[in-house]
């Protein structure tokens, strides 16, 4: 999927660039459904993060930053951490499931007092 | 449901058939200068991320899909444009790009499938599948883009 995703983000770019210069690629990064969105950040290094969330949560890129900075955190500052392998640390994982949770209980309040 | 006023730039206008082929591209913002090699690479590269964008969406939607049902694709934006997109139940798949964070297309892109219905699908002189090349659609087209311009 993530593989795909990131075929899809440098078509995107490419289509969007007349020329085919080779600046920063700028690719997806929000996808609107019926169901449910997507949002996703691209660091300065090329990594990109993507959350799929309920179609009406405007609150991602807020929490996009905020996981890339747990990430930098929690798993780039892990001493055992290899750069590009997959990331198995619940450290990281139980913060991000935090903040997730946090940020979607707040972004339902929002919802339900409009 | 009334379909608000904001300005709503349309860019480019594609329809592509259920095959792939590109039925019409219409560029409304300024000179372009597009040689046919260029057009023909633009059409065949859009249709090949609107196809994979289908399939990449069908396989992470959240909700459960029916064996032949698809989850239907409203846009998708990057830094410098958005494509919106809309596919009738007979595969044909109508998208427009337009400036970043412009207002859902949806209704209209609805009303432009109303004007290829009236317009090219009602017109005895074209074969259904084909290039569309009428100038009656494009009239039509051309002053429904300029109003919702805002």
């Amino acid at each position: 999927m993530a593989s795909v995703f990131h075929g899809l983000y440098l078509n995107a770019s490419s289509l969007g660039q007349s020329s085919g210069d080779l600046r920063v690629p700028m690719g997806i990064e929000k996808i609107m459904t019926e169901s449910f969105r997507l949002e996703c950040l691209r660091t300065l290094t090329g990594i990109k993060f993507f959350l799929t969330a309920d179609p009406d949560a405007d609150y991602l890129k807020a929490l996009l930053n905020d996981i890339y900075i747990i990430y930098t955190d929690y798993v780039l500052k892990d001493p055992f951490y290899v750069v590009e392998m997959p990331i198995r640390l619940s450290s990281f994982e139980n913060k991000v499931m935090s903040y997730v949770l946090e940020a979607s209980e707040k972004g339902e309040m929002k919802n339900q007092n409009r | 449901r009334r379909f608000d006023m904001a300005p709503r730039k349309v860019d480019t206008l594609y329809i592509f058939a259920r095959d792939g082929s590109c039925l019409y591209l219409r560029k409304f913002a300024g000179e372009m200068k597009q040689d046919a090699k260029e057009v023909e690479i633009e059409k065949k590269n859009m249709f090949g991320l609107l196809f994979t964008l289908k399939t990449f969406v069908n396989s992470i939607t959240p909700r459960n899909l029916d064996e032949q049902e698809k989850e239907p694709i409203r846009y998708f934006q990057t830094a410098q444009y958005q494509l919106h997109y809309m596919e009738t139940a007979s595969g044909l798949r109508f998208a427009a790009s337009t400036p970043p964070n412009t207002r859902n297309m949806q209704v209209a892109l609805g009303r432009i499938y109303r004007l290829y219905v009236d317009y090219v699908l009602r017109n005895p002189s074209y074969r259904v599948g084909t290039v569309i090349n009428l100038a009656g659609f494009n009239q039509r087209v051309d002053a429904y883009v300029r109003e919702i311009a805002g």
